[in-house]
């Protein structure tokens, strides 16, 4: 049985997007999967996807080239909140300097920070908190 | 401009004034004032290397006009004329003025000359240390720049195999297609760090002439990089009117990144991928162009590609590593060489280097 969220994934490696949904298939997180290897793609899909159900869990990388993660929050900010309140965002990190993370902390829209390589010991426990899987996991 | 070195002399006495500038006009671009005052309007915006006052002199002492001097002219060279020796002055003056040198009135001119040249040493002096340091500044700001950046680089590969572990082992299956991802970031983790070895023989070994055929260069660079993609064509051409002299490796490295870049940046949508090659060299100059049908460079980005660790393209399995043109560019400056590049997306792109013939 398959927990039913549906989940974003953006991350301009093609390696790490084929990662995280290997770990999120194998471990039954959720079958609903949308990819992005650049911000803008994904804020274009959330735009045209005004009026419908927004994935519940999104998970953004950092350092990106051109807009980065940061800069996806920047434009994600100014969508209604009625749309906002029910998808929560994951920041991945591979960079170990502190001032990006606590950045990405201190922003209100993002629930949670993981570093690179994502890790499923770190992942599970934290939708389990955040709601997103059901207990049993 | 002249490029003597100038010295301000302060002193209520208009002969002393006179006579002080006549003996070293030729040898020095001397300035005079009669008062504190005067001397502050002949300094505004003007860098004075030596400072002379006199100490006794209505409305302001030496010592308390270059007390003044030191926010304005903190590089100044700072002398003090007294004809009283009074031990007070000049604890004051080396206290609060932050003077160099003390001298005795009535001085005798040869002993002044002598104690002016010292000045200028110590001038000098001061300055090559300040622009030694600021030199030491920039090349520090860099390797903090370059540690940032490079451990990020050298980390997101082996992230990326480690990644790939974790899922193997959770699907308890290795299979192929893990095997060739891992190998792809190996070998993209050691380009990575050959380039760094390239910049670093680069900025450090002095640029070695020797002769060079453009010919044979460009033959064995292609026989090389063709392995990358074995479908791409090149289209080259080479005229080499006379000997050349320049550096072999540099010239290669070169060679190298612009058309491993032109190999990289293909556009997949074009049926064929075509790198156009040509190289002319005379007894003056060797003349490169590299120009390919890929995916191009967008204008906004077109100014930043030299820069370290700059990445114009969103990246893929093919990425960058951010290092290679600035590496390209490193090496020219070194050896004398230009590089312009021009660009349009989804058309393709064509840089052009000059480098100098060093045959004399």
């Amino acid at each position: 049985m398959s927990n039913n969220i549906s989940v974003m994934l953006i991350d301009d490696n093609e390696l790490d997007l084929y990662l995280y949904e290997k770990f999120i298939q194998i471990k039954n997180i959720s079958n609903l999967i949308v990819k992005f290897l650049s911000a803008r793609e994904a804020l274009d899909y959330l735009e045209a996807h005004k009026n419908s159900k927004w994935p519940e869990l999104i998970i953004l990388d950092i350092h990106m080239p051109i807009v980065d993660g940061f800069g996806f929050l920047k434009v994600y900010e100014n969508f209604p909140l009625e749309k906002r309140k029910s998808t929560h965002i994951i920041m991945a990190s591979s960079t170990l300097d502190s001032g990006d993370n606590e950045k990405a902390l201190r922003n209100p829209c993002v629930s949670a920070l993981l570093s690179k390589p994502i890790n499923l010991d770190e992942l599970v426990p934290l939708l389990k908190v955040k709601g997103l899987l059901k207990e049993g996991f | 401009m002249s490029k003597k070195i100038k010295i301000l002399y302060v002193d209520d006495e208009a002969n002393n004034l006179n006579s002080f500038r006549s003996f070293f006009r030729k040898e020095y671009d001397v300035y005079t004032a009669e008062s504190a005052f005067e001397a502050f309007d002949l300094m505004r915006g003007v860098d004075m290397q030596i400072l002379v006052t006199d100490q006794r002199m209505p409305q302001m002492t030496g010592v308390e006009f270059l007390e003044q001097t030191i926010l304005t002219h903190p590089d100044s060279i700072r002398l003090l004329i007294t004809g009283y020796s009074d031990i007070k002055t000049v604890v004051e003056a080396v206290n609060k003025g932050q003077i160099n040198k003390y001298i005795e009135k009535p001085w005798d001119w040869d002993k002044l000359k002598l104690v002016l040249e010292n000045c200028v040493d110590l001038y000098n002096g001061r300055r090559a240390l300040k622009l030694k340091n600021l030199e030491l500044q920039k090349t520090n700001n860099e390797l903090n720049r370059f540690i940032y950046s490079a451990s990020h680089d050298l980390r997101s590969p082996l992230m990326s195999i480690l990644g790939i572990v974790q899922l193997a082992k959770l699907e308890e299956n290795l299979t192929l297609e893990y095997l060739n991802i891992i190998e792809t970031n190996i070998l993209k983790l050691d380009e990575f760090i050959k380039n760094i070895i390239k910049y670093y023989q680069n900025s450090r070994s002095d640029e070695l002439l020797e002769k060079i055929d453009f010919k044979q260069m460009l033959a064995s660079e292609i026989d090389m990089l063709q392995n990358l993609d074995s479908e791409v064509i090149f289209d080259t051409n080479v005229v080499q009117s006379s000997d050349f002299m320049g550096d072999y490796f540099r010239i290669r490295l070169v060679l190298n990144n612009l058309i491993s870049n032109a190999i990289k940046y293909k556009n997949t949508t074009n049926s064929e991928h075509v790198i156009n090659i040509q190289i002319s060299s005379n007894n003056k100059e060797a003349n490169f162009k590299v120009a390919d049908n890929g995916v191009g460079i967008e204008e906004e980005h077109l100014s930043n590609i030299f820069k370290m660790f700059y990445r114009a393209q969103a990246t893929s399995n093919k990425q960058g590593s951010g290092i290679g043109l600035f590496i390209v560019k490193e090496s020219l400056e070194k050896i004398g060489g230009k590089i312009a590049v021009k660009s349009t997306q989804n058309i393709g792109t064509e840089f052009k280097v000059i480098i100098p013939n060093k045959i004399e």
